[in-house]
């Protein structure tokens, strides 16, 4: 009869110890399925940028045949909604790589069991380690940080337009206020989407030493099959 | 230690010894092994210093919208040149940690076929090391010394913003080939870290080809032992 599921404590961390190979986590089902959209729209995002960069410069050469209000507001909304747009795309483009990750280790996860259990010995799983918890931490974080620099800069866009939108003249805004709460909000939210690109590395960062992790334990765990002598029990 | 060998079950593999023994992790490895969280633990907090010296500048703009003050507006520019140095080289050591987590993923490789010939008992096979390898490691350093450099710079355009502005009297009362030096610096010096960060890119790509290869090697080694134990029965 099949021993009941316990845990021991390896060099790589925890472990369960169960009868049969588990199945892939939540976070690996859902990776399996987010990594490919995340990309597309992350390609996606970056091209609209690339549109709105040449409707920007297109603006800009308007301006430089003439001053006007319109042309003014024009350029000023269309900077920080490229800026933005930008790096939405990168931050997908980012989470469907770290999804990608994620599915890696399912892979090994799932694939792992099948091993163990096509050679009818115990099935030893490592639990998720601490490094697996904060590549998961820092990728929502990225993305959370990533769209709330998004949604400033298109809030800044709004503000720059009203700024500039009853302008008289060159380099002076029709409303002030307007204009210095544009620049204030651009101050932070432009290194905001940039740390967001930081904490996104940082999980993939994470990521790779989790698979790392993984590997070792799994290559201990085939010789352990191999030889039959238990290695990794505390 | 015996002569390189380049195939394996008749198949064309990487160059690899043989020997009596499990060779360990190379000094690259090891050095992954150990580096990797604390430089992704570095990264984070240069980052979040990053996002500190921008908040702090949100809030000296807004001061000088309400009047012109030297020291503020020497603060504001000052950090405007620190801030991109801070955040690149927290780049830098996010992309340092990557890297470490390539090699120490390589290391895992090595170490762990050593332990499966080792308990199959038919003798060690180890990869030598690529030269994708080579360019992955040699990228890296390049690409590291050319953020810290550029880190340098930006401090250094810190300096010259700082004493443009410091005795100022007004807005255009700024020392102006200060400024100019102050700008200059700046406009080069974003080239110089996107350059930094493609290198960086690049070689991490070269160190997940290295990966390729390796897995490659263990699959026709794996064969080749499977092969070797079925024949002697």
């Amino acid at each position: 009869m099949a021993a009941a599921t316990h845990g021991i404590q390896t060099k790589y961390g925890p472990v369960t110890v169960r009868p049969a190979g588990a199945g892939q986590t939540l976070i690996h089902t859902v990776s399996n399925w987010l990594w490919l959209p995340m990309l597309v729209m992350g390609g996606m995002a970056v091209a609209v940028a690339i549109g709105l960069g040449i409707a920007q410069a297109d603006a800009a050469k308007d301006l430089g045949a003439g001053f006007s209000a319109d042309r003014k507001a024009d350029f000023e909304t269309l900077k920080p909604l490229t800026a933005g747009t930008l790096f939405l795309g990168e931050a997908f483009i980012f989470s469907g790589i770290s999804f990608l990750l994620a599915t890696i280790l399912g892979a090994l996860r799932w694939g792992g069991g099948e091993v163990q259990e096509s050679v009818a010995g115990p099935v030893k799983m490592l639990e998720m380690p601490r490094s697996a918890w904060a590549f998961l931490v820092l990728m929502m974080m990225g993305v959370i940080a990533e769209v709330v620099a998004f949604g400033s800069l298109v809030y800044v866009a709004t503000q720059a337009h009203d700024a500039w939108i009853g302008a008289t003249a060159a380099g002076v805004p029709g409303s002030i206020a307007e204009f210095n709460r544009a620049v204030a909000w651009a101050t932070w939210a432009n290194p905001l989407r940039e740390v967001a690109l930081g904490l996104l590395l940082g999980g993939i960062g994470f990521a790779l030493y989790t698979i790392s992790n993984v590997l070792g334990f799994q290559f201990t765990r085939i010789r352990e099959l191999i030889t039959g002598r238990e290695e990794g029990g505390a | 230690m015996a002569a390189t060998a380049t195939t394996i079950l008749g198949t064309k593999t990487l160059p690899y010894v043989e020997s009596d023994r499990a060779l360990g992790r190379n000094l690259a490895q090891t050095a992954g092994h150990y580096l990797a969280l604390p430089m992704t633990g570095m990264g984070l907090m240069l980052v979040a210093t990053a996002l500190i010296i921008a908040i702090v500048r949100a809030d000296l703009s807004v001061s000088l919208r309400g009047g012109f003050d030297a020291g503020d507006k020497a603060a504001f520019e000052t950090l405007g040149a620190l801030l991109p140095g801070f955040m690149f080289l927290g780049f830098a050591m996010l992309f340092a940690g990557i890297s470490f987590s390539i090699a120490r993923i390589l290391g895992v490789f090595r170490v762990g076929g050593g332990q499966v010939q080792d308990a199959v008992g038919r003798g060690f096979k180890t990869p030598l090391m690529p030269p994708t390898a080579w360019i992955f490691l040699g990228g890296m350093m390049m690409a590291m010394m050319i953020l810290i450099a550029a880190f340098a710079g930006h401090v250094y355009a810190a300096f010259q913003a700082h004493d443009a502005w410091i005795d100022a009297t007004g807005p255009a009362g700024a020392v102006q080939h200060l400024v100019g030096r102050a700008e200059t610096w700046a406009t080069w010096l974003e080239g110089l870290r996107r350059f930094g960060v493609g290198l960086y890119l690049t070689s991490i790509g070269f160190g997940l080809a290295t990966i390729i290869q390796v897995i490659r090697f263990q699959s026709l080694r794996i064969r080749e032992l499977a092969t070797e134990t079925r024949r002697e029965g």
